[in-house]
């Protein structure tokens, strides 16, 4: 069955960016089409931040090609969805969840305009499917910080985009809420196009269709394997003994459950979140 | 105390406050959420270049006042999200650049500059007809604005970065919420004068942000909070000269009793959040 490749959602082609002289992102390719999900992991510092956000536009690289829906990633505006790594507000902010929420019905434009009967319905949908539909009218600084985190999940899911762009959205959750949103997404994901990038592998890799690794470049095979080399050239040496023992085999086999799944979760979570214990020689050394 | 009241003096003072009170209360919520409020110090000490030059070329400083503000505002505007770490040094320059133009000029106008003082203290026992029209006009301007354009400037307040990806234009959001905040701040200038024009935009929404759980109802206690301070105030200063002689600028207890009010608000909330009951 051909793949809609004739008009990918997403399609960057030699991407290149450096901040403050510091590359970030070198020569990154990435093309995704509609019903892709997608995991990117990585080390910290290693451009999966900023690799999302030149796709929203919010970065501009110095040198590649990005289109999303064939457009700029500025003219795309409006039809890409988004939760942040972290709640960047202050809670004080005097502003209930419902009005969080409904910034997600934003039309774009200087006047904005009024929200309608429809978009207050999306957004009580989306707070009530993360769990929220009690807290709609709190002010957000009675919020717990997990309670938070889902409502910046709501609130995307309130764009009802077909693009999807989520950034550590599990890292202050629940294993269980974070599973059922993973599951939520895998289920419409064929209507859409998700990319998360997370710590998590334990509990990604479950659901994700494929998985990237990034440090500064992106190694991807349109596949769920996470290969030795994708993995060595992501971390670097010392990972080697660490995969062979865990990672790749739990990864690539992933038809079994059970202990391989107990095992996995534990060798994602053995450090200081998830992936970096992989660089640490000492931890896994003996 | 009263007869104060049948004061022609006393009574366009009181409505120039409450006037003043309306610009001020919904300007200084989008300014206390955003945290623009060194931008807004650094607008009223740009305004004083304005008066400076105003009285130099012999036109009214108010119009000096305003065309130096709303420039300062559109140039902060423009640098507000392309210089990040280095806006706090442009902000100073801007407030200093600002004081050192209006000292000059005034230095270079012939003549004695006799109402001087009461652009950097404020006079609003002295204010003319003409400033009353100008705040009517000032207060409908802000709150056509707020109602056309309050779901982007809160959207852009909250969490610009959003806003922005959901094709919200930021830039032209930013000019439009430090336009209003220049205009602000001019109207401010005759209430409490040049220096304490960043307290009456903060103070009476620094308070109404400890109750509020939304920015409308934040905008409407600051500005029934400043309303309470400015006549207050100007009761006090009535009072103060009527039974003891004493005579003091309005604007300074202006500025004192919204302290006095913000510091008990404070701690009753504080009290309040701290019982179990709430």
């Amino acid at each position: 069955m051909p793949v809609e490749m004739s008009s990918p959602v997403l399609d960057m082609r030699d991407v290149w960016l450096s901040l403050r002289r510091m590359p970030v992102l070198e020569g990154v390719n990435l093309q995704l089409a509609k019903g892709d999900f997608l995991a990117i992991i990585g080390p910290n510092g290693g451009g999966k931040s900023v690799l999302l956000n030149v796709v929203l536009g919010l970065l501009t690289p110095d040198r590649g090609v990005v289109k999303v829906f064939g457009m700029s990633p500025k003219k795309a505006r409006g039809r890409v969805a988004y939760v942040p790594q972290y709640p960047r507000f202050d809670p004080t902010f005097p502003i209930r969840v419902i009005d969080v929420v409904l910034m997600g019905r934003l039309k774009g434009g200087l006047m904005g305009g009024r929200c309608s009967e429809e978009d207050c319905q999306r957004a009580h949908a989306a707070l009530a499917e993360m769990g929220l539909a009690d807290a709609v009218n709190k002010q957000i600084g009675r919020l717990s910080g997990g309670q938070l985190q889902r409502v910046l999940i709501a609130r995307a899911l309130a764009v009802d985009a077909r693009f999807l762009i989520l950034d550590e959205p599990t890292a202050s959750l629940d294993p269980q809420i974070a599973g059922n949103l993973y599951e939520r997404l895998k289920e419409s994901s064929n209507e859409m196009t998700v990319i998360v990038v997370s710590h998590d592998i334990g509990v990604i890799s479950h659901h994700v269709k494929t998985v990237a690794c990034m440090n500064r470049r992106l190694h991807y095979h349109r596949s769920k394997e996470i290969t030795e080399e994708m993995v060595e050239a992501t971390y670097g040496c010392p990972v080697d003994f660490m995969v062979h023992r865990h990672t790749h085999r739990v990864l690539s086999d992933h038809h079994g459950e059970g202990a391989g799944l107990a095992r996995k979760s534990e060798a994602a979570r053995g450090g200081d979140g998830g992936t970096e214990v992989v660089s640490d020689p000492e931890g896994e050394g003996h | 105390m009263l007869e104060a009241l049948q004061s022609p003096f006393f009574q366009r003072a009181l409505l120039a406050g409450l006037l003043a009170s309306v610009a001020c209360g919904i300007v200084g919520t989008y300014v206390v959420v955003k945290r623009m409020a060194s931008i807004s110090g650094g607008l009223s000490h740009a305004a004083f270049g304005g008066v400076g030059l105003g009285y130099l070329l012999g036109i009214n400083p108010m119009v000096g006042a305003t065309v130096f503000a709303l420039a300062s505002g559109c140039a902060l505007g423009l640098a507000y999200r392309r210089l990040r770490s280095g806006l706090d040094t442009l902000i100073a320059m801007v407030w200093a650049v600002g004081m050192a133009l209006g000292i000059l000029f005034v230095s270079l106008t012939p003549g004695y500059a006799p109402d001087l003082m009461s652009y950097l203290f404020g006079s609003i026992l002295f204010v003319p007809v003409g400033y009353i029209w100008w705040v009517v006009f000032l207060d409908f301007v802000i709150i056509l604005a707020v109602l056309l354009l309050h779901t982007n400037l809160q959207a852009v307040a909250f969490d610009q970065e959003f806003a922005e990806v959901m094709g919200v234009p930021v830039d032209a959001v930013l000019l439009v919420l430090l336009g209003l905040a220049s205009l602000a701040v001019v109207t401010l200038i005759r209430v409490v004068g040049v220096i304490l024009v960043i307290a009456l935009l903060t103070i009476p929404a620094a308070t109404a942000q400890q109750w509020a759980v939304n920015l409308r109802r934040m905008m409407v206690e600051a500005v029934l909070i400043g309303a309470f301070c400015t006549s207050s105030g100007l009761f006090l200063s009535y009072g103060l000269s009527d039974a003891y002689g004493i005579n003091v600028p309005t604007g300074p207890l202006i500025i004192l009793i919204a302290v006095i009010v913000f510091g008990a608000s404070s701690a009753v909330h504080a009290a309040v959040v701290k019982s179990p009951r709430v």
